[in-house]
């Protein structure tokens, strides 16, 4: 019983610590038309990001039709999983915790021998998810050891880590390929975005045109009278 | 595309139908039914005040607003299923695979914080004009009654999402009642239906939003339009129009609603329409205002989100609310800060209602509160820490003090003389 409520009150207080970022989030201009690199990101999600997470919202989505991703791929892991902590399901993941967050979290892992996976994240302090771009990427480290105690709320993470080995892809690669992710997470957050943009220029014409209209109505009336 | 065009259809044979049935038809219907006299004593022969302003709009615009909730909201609910398991996978689901689903919430979430705006610009016409004042105080308070249906109407609505600030939200709304002495705790746990916020208190929220406060809130409008037509439409200029008539009895300075104000707002309301589908289309979350980031994990009570807040129209009195250290206190000067709206006739002693002919004291006092509230709601959206929470005190301070001070000022204020006609620089 006491074991369980110390868990449960260390489980509220991990909750609580799950606090802002420790750096400055970048702002990536986002483009959630550019159909070619949402389907590069859907390619790089299959093959990078669903052996852990779901997109199960998003069963019907057109762009994981057109990748050839099906529901029955994807992961189902139980609540109690990975210490209580499964890996979320990304469908909402671009709308709760924004682009820039993403877009920064995915760029800010560096070595940190004491963690368990041996990567922390400056984004997400003590982060449970493994570094997904060790290959890739390569492996980042502190710029400097002074800065790992100090407030670095004005800093952005490439004043903070440097990459110490590269992997398979040059910088400018790699930042392609997360904006790529970044494009089809933010398009699976909210698909109805082709739609709007589509139909929006017809509604908001439409009623300009009757708002001319009736105003010409009303100056034509109170002349005549 | 094509259910437009079959809806459009529809409805051009349907009026061309209706059209092309003879006179007598109408008559006959008329005699047993009578809607044409009713329409025009209402409308054509409703004698408003030859100077109403672009202020007057948002009446009309709030009775738009209804209709498009109540449109829309009908197709969510058939979609909707109101069980904490399934809530918000069905509002997900009406997101994605309903066609246009997405359109239909949107119009739904967008027009209800649109209604808001309204409704605040409508009540800062009332504040700036006078329209409070006698005898229209059973008018401001039909007016007030509504406010508070649609703050509970929304604050149901806002829960039935269930994501992560749906429960917190209404976890802590709902808690302010156990500070109640004796009895808070027991009411808590009788209007949740169980001892947390639950599927059961989702149910029961689900059925006052769509059937308990939607309907009182349908009767209230009928009611205060009633109320309005009672006793006549007040002015910018605050002169009573019923004073002098000519000899058919009609006020000089009035004209029938229609044709030339219904030809007058039109445009307005295309405009008001052009701004809430600018936002529905292409920013339907509003930077987080309209729709919060949070809610687009689902709810769950393990994990406390960081900053709580209530949506932004309510966000004032929950700065009142943190602004006051005890909780108790706290919860009894948010219902003051609300309840003591419908005293405002009675608090203000200046005979003139139209800021036009106030003094400047009036116009500095009701400046301030107007003030003080957009500061609460800008404070009630950020966490209730240093700078931030004594700025809340002095807001609060000074948001009551409008009351405390107005009976003082209205009584001391020096008067421009109010014409007995409305003049001619404020005719349309």
């Amino acid at each position: 019983m006491f074991g369980f409520i110390g868990f449960f009150l260390t489980f509220c207080l991990s909750a609580f610590a799950v606090t802002d970022s420790r750096i400055t989030l970048e702002s990536p201009d986002i483009s959630v038309t550019d159909r070619a690199s949402i389907l590069r990101g859907a390619e790089h999600f299959k093959n990078n990001c669903m052996s852990c997470h779901s997109l199960r919202y998003a069963a019907h989505n057109d762009v994981l039709a057109e990748a050839n991703i099906r529901m029955d791929q994807m992961p189902q892991w139980p609540e109690d999983s990975w210490g209580g902590h499964p890996p979320p399901d990304l469908t909402l993941m671009a709308r709760q915790m924004g682009e820039d967050w993403i877009y920064t979290y995915l760029h800010a892992y560096y070595q940190d021998p004491s963690r368990p996976t041996g990567y922390n994240n400056l984004v997400y302090p003590n982060t449970n998810m493994p570094n997904p771009f060790i290959a890739s990427q390569g492996v980042q480290e502190w710029v400097d050891e002074d800065l790992i105690s100090q407030d670095l709320s004005d800093y952005h993470w490439y004043q903070v880590i440097k990459l110490r080995e590269q992997g398979s892809m040059s910088p400018v690669v790699f930042d392609r390929y997360v904006l790529d992710l970044l494009h089809f997470l933010s398009y699976v957050s909210d698909p109805s975005v082709n739609a709007r943009y589509a139909l929006a220029p017809w509604v908001l014409g439409y009623l300009l045109v009757l708002m001319g209209a009736t105003r010409l109505v009303f100056y034509l009336y109170k002349r005549s009278r | 595309m094509l259910d437009f065009l079959g809806l459009t259809l529809v409805l051009l044979a349907g009026t061309l139908v209706l059209g092309a049935l003879p006179t007598s038809f109408w008559s006959w219907i008329e005699e047993r039914l009578p809607v044409g006299a009713f329409l025009y004593e209402h409308l054509a022969r409703y004698p408003a005040p030859i100077n109403l302003n672009y202020w007057y709009v948002f009446g009309a615009l709030s009775l738009v607003a209804l209709v498009m909730q109540y449109i829309s909201g009908i197709w969510l609910v058939m979609y909707y299923t109101p069980t904490a398991e399934e809530a918000f996978a069905s509002v997900t689901h009406i997101m994605r695979d309903v066609p246009y689903g997405w359109l239909v919430r949107y119009i739904h979430v967008v027009g209800a914080s649109a209604w808001f705006v309204v409704v605040y610009l409508h009540i800062c016409r009332s504040l700036i004009y006078g329209s409070y004042k006698a005898p229209r105080e059973l008018l401001w308070i039909s007016g007030v009654v509504l406010w508070i249906l649609l703050m509970a109407e929304a604050y149901t609505g806002y829960v039935l999402p269930w994501g992560q600030m749906s429960y917190w939200a209404s976890k802590v709304i709902i808690s302010l009642l156990s500070a109640i002495p004796y009895v808070g705790d027991n009411l808590v746990i009788w209007l949740q239906g169980d001892y947390e916020v639950s599927s059961v208190t989702l149910h029961r929220f689900f059925a006052f939003h769509v059937v308990g406060f939607s309907f009182v809130l349908l009767a209230m409008a009928f009611l205060h339009i009633v109320l309005l037509h009672c006793v006549g439409s007040n002015n910018p200029d605050g002169v009573d129009i019923l004073k002098v008539k000519d000899k058919s009895g009609w006020p000089k300075d009035a004209i029938g609603y229609y044709p030339y104000f219904v030809l007058k707002y039109l445009p307005m309301v295309c405009f008001y329409l052009f701004l809430v589908f600018a936002v529905v289309f292409y920013a339907p979350t509003f930077y987080g205002l309209v729709l919060e980031a949070d809610n687009f994990t689902e709810a769950n009570p393990l994990v406390t989100p960081l900053h709580i807040k209530p949506a932004w129209y309510l966000s004032a009195f929950y700065a009142i609310l943190r602004a006051v250290p005890d909780k108790r206190l706290g919860a009894l000067a948010m219902l003051v800060a609300i309840v003591i709206w419908f005293f405002l006739p009675w608090l203000d002693r200046n005979p003139v209602k139209s800021m036009r002919y106030r003094g400047t004291l009036g116009r500095v006092n009701l400046g301030g509160v107007i003030l003080a509230f957009l500061i609460l709601s800008v404070l009630g959206h950020y966490p209730a820490i240093g700078w931030n929470l004594w700025w809340a005190r002095i807001a609060t301070l000074w948001y009551f003090g409008y009351f405390i001070l107005l009976p003082v000022v209205s009584s001391l204020e020096s008067n421009l003389p109010v014409p007995r006609r409305i003049p001619k620089q404020s005719r349309g």
